[in-house]
C-alpha cells in the first residue's frame, strides 16, 4: 500500500521535474548539453522504492534505490533498517557511479596473453567459461584429488559467499580461505581472554567516555554508518551526559579530529599505553572488583605472579611515559577519567578493513576493557548472537569429498591456527607446489592482490595455478592476473540474503530484491555460477537450488523456524520486541514462512535486537569459565620489542572512501580522500615539520619512499598531524585494476612491506617497517605512481 | 511565513563526507578526473573546510565544517549580479536560474563562504552513467554558476505529497539529500519561523552559531558548536 502510494507520488513528481528552480530553460536533458553528442534523456515510467542491502562494504546497511522506469537514480538508506536507520555514507551514495560505471565488465572475459592486463582478455560466452571450469573441476574429481581447489573470499556474509562455500565443501575441498584482515586481530585477542571465535561488538551507543587507542572507528569501522549513528548518541542525546572521546594515536586522523582531545604517542606503542594506564587503574584500586574477583583468572595468580605483580613490576608510569611519549601526568589522568566514568570504553587500534591491527595492541586494550569491568556490559564490548541462517544444514559428503575435505588446508590454517585465513603462505604453499599442488583457485568478492604483503610472490604464485577464476564487477587487481574474469551483477541488480557484520551487536539479516529489474548486462551472480557448476558435477544433492533467488526463499524459511526476532521496525517496534523477548515471548507477527518473505522484502530485513548482557555461559568459554588476564601476553608486551632504528616508521592507515582497496574506481570517492587537506586523486605521505627540515623534504615535493625491500613515490604533506619520525601513508590507491579513474593512479604501500609477520600471531606486521624518505627531482613525472 | 533553514551539529559530525556525495548524486553533478580536481574544477555544492587551530609547533587541532550555501538573509551574491540569475525567494531559499546566467562570477567572488561553482566544461558522462541522473534536477550547461538550492525539488514534491494526502507540510516532509543521508544524523531541516520545528529549537539553543556573523549576511546555515551540551533539544 506504501508503494502505490509512493508511485502515484512519482509521477507527480516527474511532473514537477522542469520546474525545478534553476531549472528554466525548460530544455533539462538538452543534446546541446553533451560534450559526448549522445542526447541524454530524463528516464520515463512510474517511480518506485525498493529495498535492497549496500555491499559497497561488508557493513550491511538497508537501503532504498529510488527507480524511474527501468532507472536507479538515487540510493538512500532504509529509514526502518537497524544498520542504516535511513543514513548512508559516501560509498553508499556513491553506489550509483558503480553501477553505471562505463568500465563495468559485460561479458565472461578468457584470458589470451600475459597476466596483469585487461588487453590480455578476449569476450566469452557464458557456456565456455562454465563448461571449461566444469570440465577441469570433473577430472581433479576424478583423478580424486579435491583438495587442489582453493577458494579465496571476502567478509562480505553474503549469499554469493556460502554458496560458494557450500560448493567447496561438497566438492571436497578444506580450502575456504576467508580474507578477513581487518577483524582478525580483534576475534583473536576475544579468543585468548574469552574463548569464543567472534568479532568483538563494542557498544558505543552506551558508552559515556570512549579512550580510542588509535581506533578510527568513526571513518572505518566494519559497519561505518552504523557506528556514526552511535557516535552520533554518544556526543548529543536528550537523556545521557555528552560522551567524551580522546584519541591516542601517532596520528591526527579524521576521528581525531572529531576527538575531544588528540593525545600524539610515539608508533607501536599503543600497547604499552594501555597497560601504563591498566597499572595506574590497579595502583589506585579503581578497577572493577568484582568482575576481577568473580570472573576472571591471571590477575592475583599464574605466570609472571599474575597481572597485578607485572603490571606493578614492569609498567611504571616512568617506563611507560618515556617510551610512548606521554607525560605521567596525562596517563594518570586518562587512567582516572576512563575508570571513574560510568561507562568507559577503550577501543584498539584498528585502521580499517585490510589493517585490522596487531594482536598484542587487542590484547592489552581488552585487558584493560575487562579490568573496568566492560564484558558483556552495556557500554562495554559484546559478542553478537549467531544468526540462525549463517550455518547450513548438513549437505552430505561423497566418498570423495570425505576424503579431501581430510587433508590439511593449503595455507597451512588448521582448527587450532591463530589465523583464519593466511593468503601469504598461500602464495608460498602456490610457488612450492607444497603440500599439493594447486589447480583451480576461486577469488571472490576478494583483492588479495591488492592487499597482500608479497605482492610480487603472490603475483608470480597466481601463475603456478593451472586455472584462476576471479568474480568481478569492475575488474581489480587479483582478476587482471586470473585466466577467466566472471563479471558479477551489481547489488542493485541481484538477490541477496546477508547478514550483518559480528560488530553490530544484534544479528541482522537483510533481504535484497533487485532494484534494477532487468540487469544491464550478461552478468551472473557467484552463487548462480556454483550453483550451476554443481549441477554440471553432479552435486545437486548439496545444493539443490536453481538459483540464488530460490536459494532466499530458503534461507528465510529457515529464519522463520528459528522462531525468534522480527522484522525491522521502528525504534518503539524494538522496544516491544525486546520487552517480549525480555520476558521469555516471541510475537513475530508473521504466521508462515511466506509471510515472513513477503514482509521481509517490504521491509528490508528482519533482526533480533534482544541482548542478553552478562549471559556468562555464552561470553565466557575458557577452560575455567572466566575470563583469563593473560599474564603471559602481559610478560611478552613488558619485555618490549627492540625499535629498529634508521629511517622513519612507516604508519598506514586508510581513508573510508577507498578503505579496504575499493572505492577508488569512483570518481566522487577519488575526490574525497582526506577533507583536512583537500586531498585527492593522488597519495601522500605525511611528515611532521620537525623530520621534513631534517631530511630537506618540502610540502607538496614528489618524494621517493623506500623500504628495503621496494619503492614509491608519493607527495609529500609536511603536517603537525603527525608526530617526529614517522610517515603516514593511506592505502587504497596505486591499484592495477579498478577500470579508468583507478589504474595507476596514487601508490599502493602495502608494496614497501616484504611479508613480516608479528612473531605471536603470525599475523601480517604493518606497524614494524622502516623506510627511508627522499625529495626526488622536480623532473620526475611519476607523480604517486610506483617505480 | 516559512524560512528553510538548516543546522548541523558539529559535535555530532565526524566529517564522513556522506552529505558530499549524497548532493552530488541527487543534483546530477559530472564526475570530475584528476585534471580537473587537480585544477579545483570539480564541482561540490557542500564541502568539509578544514580549520586549523593551534599555534605552529604546539598540537595542532583541526576542524572539520560542512559548508553548503548559507542562504543568507541578506545575500551578497543575489546583489551582484548583473543579470538577475541569482535571486533569494519568499520563502529564503537563494536559487540560481542557469538560462540567465552569463557568466561573469560576480557572485562567486562576493560569497564570503565561497560555496558557488563555475562550469568551467560541459558536462559529461562516459556511456551509461547518463542513465543515473536523476529527473527533478536540470544539468548546467558550460559557462554558469551553480550552487546549493537545499534541494528545492524535493519541496516541490513534499508539497505535492502533502496536499494529495490533504493536509499542511509537516516538519520532516523536506529534507535536503545531504540531511537524509548524514550517518551521525548530524544535520536537521526545516522552517525557522515554525518555533515547534526541531530547527527553531536547535538554533535557539546555546550551542548555536552562524559563520561570519559580523557580515551582517544572516546565513541560514546554523551551526551546533563542539563541546558540552546544553540541552538543546
Amino acid at each position: 500500500m506504501k508503494i502505490a502510494r509512493r508511485e502515484f507520488i512519482g509521477l507527480v513528481a516527474g511532473a514537477a521535474a522542469g520546474a525545478a528552480l534553476g531549472g528554466s530553460s525548460g530544455r533539462l536533458f538538452s543534446d546541446a548539453l553533451s560534450s559526448s553528442n549522445q542526447p541524454i534523456y530524463p528516464p520515463r515510467g512510474p517511480e518506485q522504492f525498493i529495498l535492497s542491502v549496500c555491499r559497497a562494504c561488508p557493513g550491511g546497511c538497508g537501503i532504498r534505490a529510488r527507480r524511474i522506469g527501468n532507472r536507479i537514480v538515487k540510493v538512500e538508506g532504509n529509514p526502518l533498517h537497524p544498520i542504516s536507520g535511513g543514513r548512508l555514507c559516501t560509498k553508499g551514495q556513491a553506489a550509483i557511479q558503480a553501477l553505471y560505471h562505463p568500465d563495468r565488465l559485460r561479458v565472461p572475459m578468457r584470458r589470451v596473453g600475459p597476466r596483469g592486463s585487461l588487453t590480455s582478455f578476449r569476450a566469452a560466452t557464458w557456456n565456455a567459461a562454465a563448461a571449461q571450469i566444469a570440465s577441469r573441476l570433473r577430472s581433479i574429481r576424478d583423478e580424486q584429488r579435491p583438495e587442489s581447489v582453493v577458494l579465496i573470499r571476502g567478509a562480505d556474509r553474503d549469499i554469493n559467499t556460502r554458496v560458494a562455500r557450500r560448493f567447496l565443501e561438497a566438492f571436497g575441498s578444506p580450502n575456504d580461505i576467508p580474507f578477513d584482515r581487518g577483524s582478525e586481530a580483534g576475534a583473536l585477542a576475544l579468543y585468548l581472554t574469552q574463548g569464543v571465535r567472534a568479532t568483538p561488538a563494542p557498544d558505543i551507543r552506551g558508552a559515556d567516555y570512549i579512550l580510542s587507542l588509535g581506533s578510527e572507528f568513526l571513518e572505518v569501522s566494519p559497519a561505518p554508518v552504523f557506528a556514526s549513528r552511535a557516535y552520533g548518541d554518544f556526543r548529543q542525546t536528550r537523556t545521557a551526559r555528552r560522551g567524551k572521546l580522546v584519541q591516542v594515536d601517532p596520528r591526527l586522523s579524521i576521528t581525531a579530529a572529531s576527538a575531544d582531545e588528540w593525545i600524539p604517542i610515539r608508533p607501536l606503542t599503543h600497547a604499552l599505553f594501555a597497560f601504563g594506564v591498566a597499572a595506574a587503574i590497579v595502583e589506585e584500586g579503581l578497577y572493577n572488583r568484582e568482575f576481577v574477583s568473580e570472573r576472571s583468572i591471571g590477575f592475583e595468580e599464574g605466570a609472571g605472579g599474575g597481572l597485578r605483580a607485572i603490571l606493578q613490576q614492569h609498567f611504571s608510569l616512568e617506563r611507560v611515559a618515556a617510551e610512548s611519549g606521554v607525560s605521567v601526568n596525562i596517563i594518570l589522568r586518562i587512567a582516572r577519567e576512563l575508570a571513574g566514568a560510568r561507562k568507559g570504553l577503550v577501543l584498539p587500534p584498528q585502521k580499517g578493513p585490510l589493517l585490522g591491527g596487531h594482536l598484542y595492541d587487542h590484547l592489552a586494550v581488552h585487558i584493560l576493557n575487562a579490568l573496568i569491568g566492560n564484558v558483556d556490559q552495556s557500554g562495554g564490548v559484546l559478542i553478537a548472537d549467531d544468526v540462525p541462517i549463517a550455518a547450513w544444514p548438513d549437505g552430505g559428503l561423497d566418498p570423495v569429498a570425505t576424503a579431501g575435505r581430510r587433508r590439511p588446508r593449503i595455507d597451512g590454517v588448521g582448527p587450532d591456527s591463530m589465523l583464519s585465513g593466511d593468503i601469504e603462505q598461500l602464495a608460498r604453499a602456490l610457488t612450492t607446489g607444497q603440500p599439493y599442488q594447486a589447480e583451480v583457485l576461486f577469488v571472490v568478492d576478494a583483492d588479495p592482490l591488492y592487499a597482500t604483503t608479497m605482492h610480487g610472490q603472490f603475483a608470480a604464485a597466481l601463475d603456478r595455478v593451472p586455472l584462476v577464476v576471479a568474480f568481478s564487477t569492475i575488474p581489480n587487481d587479483t582478476a587482471l592476473y586470473a585466466d577467466w574474469i566472471l563479471p558479477e551483477p551489481h547489488f542493485l541488480e541481484s538477490w541477496n540474503v546477508q547478514t550483518a557484520p559480528a560488530s553490530v551487536a544484534f544479528p541482522t539479516v537483510s533481504v535484497a530484491s533487485p532494484a534494477l529489474a532487468k540487469p544491464l548486462y550478461d552478468t551472473r551472480a557467484a552463487g548462480d555460477v556454483f550453483l550451476d557448476l554443481g549441477r554440471r558435477l553432479g552435486l545437486e544433492h548439496a545444493m539443490p537450488w536453481q538459483d540464488v533467488e530460490s536459494l532466499s526463499h530458503a534461507e528465510v524459511g529457515r529464519l522463520f523456524e528459528a522462531r525468534r526476532g522480527a522484522i525491522v521496525g521502528t525504534q518503539f517496534d524494538a522496544a516491544w520486541v525486546r520487552m517480549m523477548e525480555g520476558a521469555g515471548w516471541w510475537a513475530p507477527g508473521y504466521s508462515s514462512a511466506d509471510e515472513l518473505w513477503k514482509r521481509l522484502i517490504e521491509s528490508g530485513g528482519w533482526w533480533d535486537p534482544f541482548y542478553d548482557h552478562g549471559d556468562w555461559s555464552r561470553v565466557l568459554r575458557t577452560p575455567s569459565g572466566r575470563f583469563d588476564f593473560r599474564p603471559d601476553v602481559a610478560s611478552k608486551i613488558a619485555e618490549g620489542s627492540p625499535i629498529a632504528e634508521g629511517g622513519l616508521s612507516l604508519i598506514l592507515f586508510e581513508p573510508l572512501p577507498i578503505a579496504g582497496g575499493t572505492g577508488a574506481e569512483l570518481p566522487f570517492l577519488q575526490a574525497l580522500l582526506d577533507p583536512g587537506y583537500d586531498e585527492k586523486w593522488e597519495t601522500w605521505g605525511e611528515i611532521n615539520p620537525e623530520t621534513a627540515r631534517a631530511l630537506h623534504v618540502r610540502n607538496g615535493a614528489l618524494i621517493r619512499v623506500a623500504s628495503a625491500h621496494q619503492a614509491i613515490v608519493v607527495r609529500a604533506r609536511i603536517t603537525e598531524r603527525i608526530v617526529p619520525g614517522a610517515i603516514a601513508i593511506p592505502v587504497g590507491l596505486g591499484r592495477e585494476g579498478g577500470g579508468r579513474w583507478a589504474e595507476n593512479i596514487g601508490a599502493n604501500p602495502l608494496r614497501l612491506l616484504d611479508g613480516a609477520r608479528e612473531p605471536f600471531s603470525s599475523l601480517p606486521d604493518f606497524g614494524s617497517a622502516r623506510v627511508l624518505v627522499s625529495e626526488t627531482t622536480p623532473s620526475d613525472q611519476y607523480a604517486g605512481k610506483r617505480i | 511565513m516559512t524560512r528553510w533553514a538548516m543546522v548541523i551539529d558539529l559535535d555530532r559530525c565526524t566529517a564522513c563526507q556522506a552529505c558530499v556525495v549524497a548532493c552530488q548524486v541527487e543534483n546530477n553533478i559530472p564526475p570530475a578526473d584528476q585534471s580537473d580536481s587537480a585544477r579545483g574544477r570539480g564541482i561540490s555544492w557542500i564541502r568539509l573546510a578544514p580549520f586549523y587551530e593551534g599555534e605552529h609547533g604546539t598540537r595542532p587541532e583541526l576542524r572539520l565544517v560542512p559548508l553548503p550555501c548559507m542562504h543568507c538573509e541578506h545575500p551578497p551574491c543575489t546583489r551582484v549580479c548583473p543579470v538577475g540569475a541569482t535571486m533569494i525567494d519568499h520563502e529564503g531559499i537563494v536559487g540560481q536560474n542557469y538560462a540567465r546566467c552569463i557568466g561573469c562570477r560576480y557572485c562567486t567572488t562576493a560569497c564570503p563562504y565561497t560555496v558557488r561553482r563555475f562550469n568551467w566544461k560541459l558536462p559529461e558522462w562516459p556511456a551509461p552513467m547518463e542513465e543515473g541522473l536523476s529527473p527533478d534536477v536540470s544539468v548546467r550547461p558550460r559557462g554558469v554558476v551553480e550552487k546549493c538550492t537545499f534541494c528545492h525539488h524535493r519541496l516541490q514534491v513534499a508539497r505535492d505529497k502533502a496536499r494529495m494526502e490533504g493536509r499542511p507540510l509537516r516538519d520532516g516532509d523536506y529534507l535536503p539529500a545531504c540531511v537524509e543521508s548524514c550517518p551521525a544524523e548530524a544535520m536537521f531541516f526545516g522552517d525557522l519561523d515554525d518555533r515547534r520545528s526541531i530547527v527553531a529549537r536547535l538554533a535557539a539553543g546555546p550551542r548555536a552559531f552562524r559563520l561570519l556573523e559580523e557580515l551582517g549576511t544572516k546565513p541560514k546555515v546554523i551551526y551546533l558548536s563542539k563541546g558540552e551540551s546544553g540541552g538543546d533539544v
